[in-house]
């Protein structure tokens, strides 16, 4: 018989594709998630590394702010001033102006000129000179200006000068004495190019900063810059003004690369890289976890319908075996039942046939392989056929029995098999019964003496165990309207007593049901004795004489 | 697909031990088709060197189908006698009943 609907293929391909998708939904949700959690604390990580480095970019240029204001315009103050006041005072002394910029005007610093001026009026007058010749020219309109200016205003003014590749800044500033104003200038060399470098030892060494005379950050206005630093300075910046004479300068710093180290500029990408590696491999077990557990599903199904499936082959093989209809035996009525137990998956290998001889002779045989399953149901249908041929040969029951001990040994497959054979002729009501370790058959009468009887007699060894053979024939001559029972241990057997209540069981209900049609005595010997909840199988041959 | 546990109902327990090197084999629960396989690996387990007798000590078996029958009579093929110790009426009379009382020796 075809094993119809075999969905093997087709069940596990549309399983695989059904759970495709859902595989990769969870590596999607972990990726998600995963990604979200990691751009989520590089950008937090990011943003606080920014954060902390414009605070110390902020603080840092506030030092240095402060450092200019504090010294660069007392400087000039405390010198030029001073030296412009003590002149004044001593009524426009030259020596005395010489005096005050002692050690101020020198080849190294910080003056490289320095001239004092007397107002004429609204024109200034040279009155001394140190140094160099200054940038400025002294007969020009601006210097005139400048001086002027310097006289008008509380504090020193300033001006940047340049002069080929020489670039200064001048300084003006005015002092009143007895003798009338008197204007001290100055000039300040500034650093080739615009340009310093700051040693590395510098505690300001991380930082690009441009210092701009006035408000406007432009490279006329330039003062000193870090040496490399693009101008202007791009980026995050951070400008300060500091008053300076009658202007201002103008601070612009940025750093030079992470102020607060090296992990702390790393640390976003680390946490970026890292999370989505990490991301990636739960994505990755996330699906494999889920491919596992859909693959052990899978199988699960797989085993479960190939339990059933092998079931079902052992069922059919068992079904394709028994007879459903026994032969019709002149003077005889048979009945017979098959029951499948209900316990586990797999079937037993019980059996019952019934062989005619000719005439009114026949051969009945009820046999139970020990075990379950295929291979016990295979053995059956061996047992079954060898009886068949060894009965058809007119062998009597005791030598059916020594060949078939010969074809089986427990060893080859761990099964072996109790067998009752009978051979009944109907006409002198005579059996003869030969017993491989099988259970005993039942008789009962039906004609008011209906008390049911086992017919004890010794069993030899059932078949399959070695040293087995030699089974002694029992006779038994039955009544007119006689029934026959053989079973199997289904039918009597019952966890927690023994045989012998399942056997006195067995004949309480054939005594009572015995007068019953053959077919109501097996129906009410199955119900009664098993609930017909059977859980071991059952195979029932039920012998009537109707003579 | 017989999972063995102790709370199943049919769950056999086998103890392998020796008394005077011969190795006696302790069995309680129910000795069926879905406990027999576990008790043969452990009794084969145990038995490294078949002696000449084997005991099986059945005081507390509840229950033996023909499947330990079957279990029981395989290892008469390994030593030259099996005894079966202490049996309870139930397994008495399932081994009396299959005829198997030569083989399988009682005791008492």
């Amino acid at each position: 018989m075809a094993i119809a609907g075999r969905p093997t293929g087709h069940a596990g391909s549309r399983a695989r594709g059904g759970s495709g998708w859902a595989t990769h939904a969870a590596a999607a949700v972990v990726l998600v998630i995963g990604l979200g959690i990691t751009i989520t604390l590089a950008v937090v990580t990011a943003s606080g590394h920014h954060h902390t480095n414009a605070k110390l970019l902020a603080l840092e240029s506030r030092l240095i702010s402060g450092e200019i204001a504090a010294a660069d315009p007392l400087y000039v103050e405390d010198h030029l001033g001073g030296a412009a006041a003590l002149a004044a005072a001593a009524n426009g002394s030259a020596a005395a102006f010489t005096r005050g910029l002692s050690g101020s005007v020198t080849a190294k610093g910080p003056f490289a000129t320095a001239s004092l001026w007397r107002l004429v009026g609204s024109s200034p007058r040279m009155v001394t000179h140190v140094g160099t010749a200054p940038v400025l020219a002294p007969s020009s309109g601006a210097m005139t200006g400048l001086l002027r200016r310097a006289d008008g205003s509380h504090t020193f003014v300033v001006t940047k000068l340049v002069s080929g590749r020489e670039a200064r800044l001048g300084y003006a500033t005015a002092a009143s004495g007895p003798g009338g104003s008197f204007i001290a200038y100055a000039e300040v060399p500034l650093p080739a190019g615009g340009r310093v470098s700051e040693p590395a030892s510098s505690p300001v060494s991380d930082l690009n900063i441009a210092v701009y005379l006035g408000r406007s950050q432009t490279s006329a206005a330039l003062l000193e810059a870090t040496s490399g630093a693009p101008l202007p300075l791009r980026g995050t910046t951070y400008t300060t003004r500091i008053p300076f004479g009658d202007t201002v300068l103008t601070l612009t710093t940025s750093a030079k690369g992470s102020l607060t180290g090296n992990l702390g500029a790393i640390l976003p990408w680390a946490i970026g890289i890292g999370g989505a590696a990490l991301t990636i491999l739960g994505a990755l077990l996330a699906e494999r976890l889920v491919r596992g557990r859909a693959r052990a599903e899978r199988m699960s199904t797989e085993i479960g319908r190939m339990y059933v499936e092998q079931r079902s082959v052992a069922e059919t093989l068992q079904q394709a075996i028994l007879p459903h209809e026994v032969p019709a035996i002149p003077g005889m009525q048979i009945a017979v039942r098959y029951l499948p137990g209900v316990s586990g998956t797999e079937v037993g290998g019980d059996w019952y046939d019934v062989v005619p001889l000719g005439g009114d002779r026949f051969v009945f045989v009820v046999g139970d392989v020990s075990g379950r399953g295929v291979r016990a149901a295979a053995t059956m249908a061996s047992l079954q056929y060898a009886s068949r041929a060894y009965a058809l040969e007119g062998h009597p029951p005791g030598v059916i029995l020594d060949q078939l001990a010969r074809t089986r040994d427990i060893a080859e497959d761990g099964h072996f098999a109790t067998v009752l054979c009978g051979l009944v002729d109907v006409g002198t009501h005579e059996v003869t019964l030969a017993n491989a370790g099988h259970l005993p058959p039942l008789v009962c009468g039906g004609d008011g003496n209906a008390r049911a009887s086992l017919i004890q007699a010794k069993p030899g060894w059932p078949i399959g165990i070695p040293g087995s053979g030699s089974f002694e024939p029992t006779l038994l001559t039955t009544a007119a309207h006689d029934t026959l029972i053989a079973y199997t241990d289904g039918l009597v057997e019952r966890r927690g007593e023994t045989l012998d209540a399942g056997l006195k069981r067995l004949q309480e209900t054939a005594t009572v049901q015995c007068e019953s049609s053959l077919d109501d005595l097996l129906t009410s010997l199955v119900s009664e004795l098993t609930g017909d909840s059977p859980t071991d199988d059952i195979a029932l041959i039920g012998l009537r004489w109707l003579n | 697909m017989a999972e063995l546990d102790p709370a199943d109902e049919t769950y056999c327990a086998a103890e392998v031990s020796r008394e005077n090197g011969t190795a006696v084999v302790r069995l309680s629960g129910e000795l069926d088709m879905v406990s027999v396989e576990n008790v043969r690996s452990v009794i084969e387990g145990a038995l490294a060197s078949h002696g000449d007798r084997l005991v099986f000590e059945v005081s507390g078996l509840d229950f033996m189908d023909s499947s330990g029958i079957a279990l029981l009579i395989s290892m008469t093929r390994k030593v030259k006698a099996v005894e079966v110790r202490n049996p309870t009426a139930i397994v008495r009379r399932i081994i009396e009943l299959t005829g198997l009382t030569d083989i399988l020796l009682m005791v008492p």
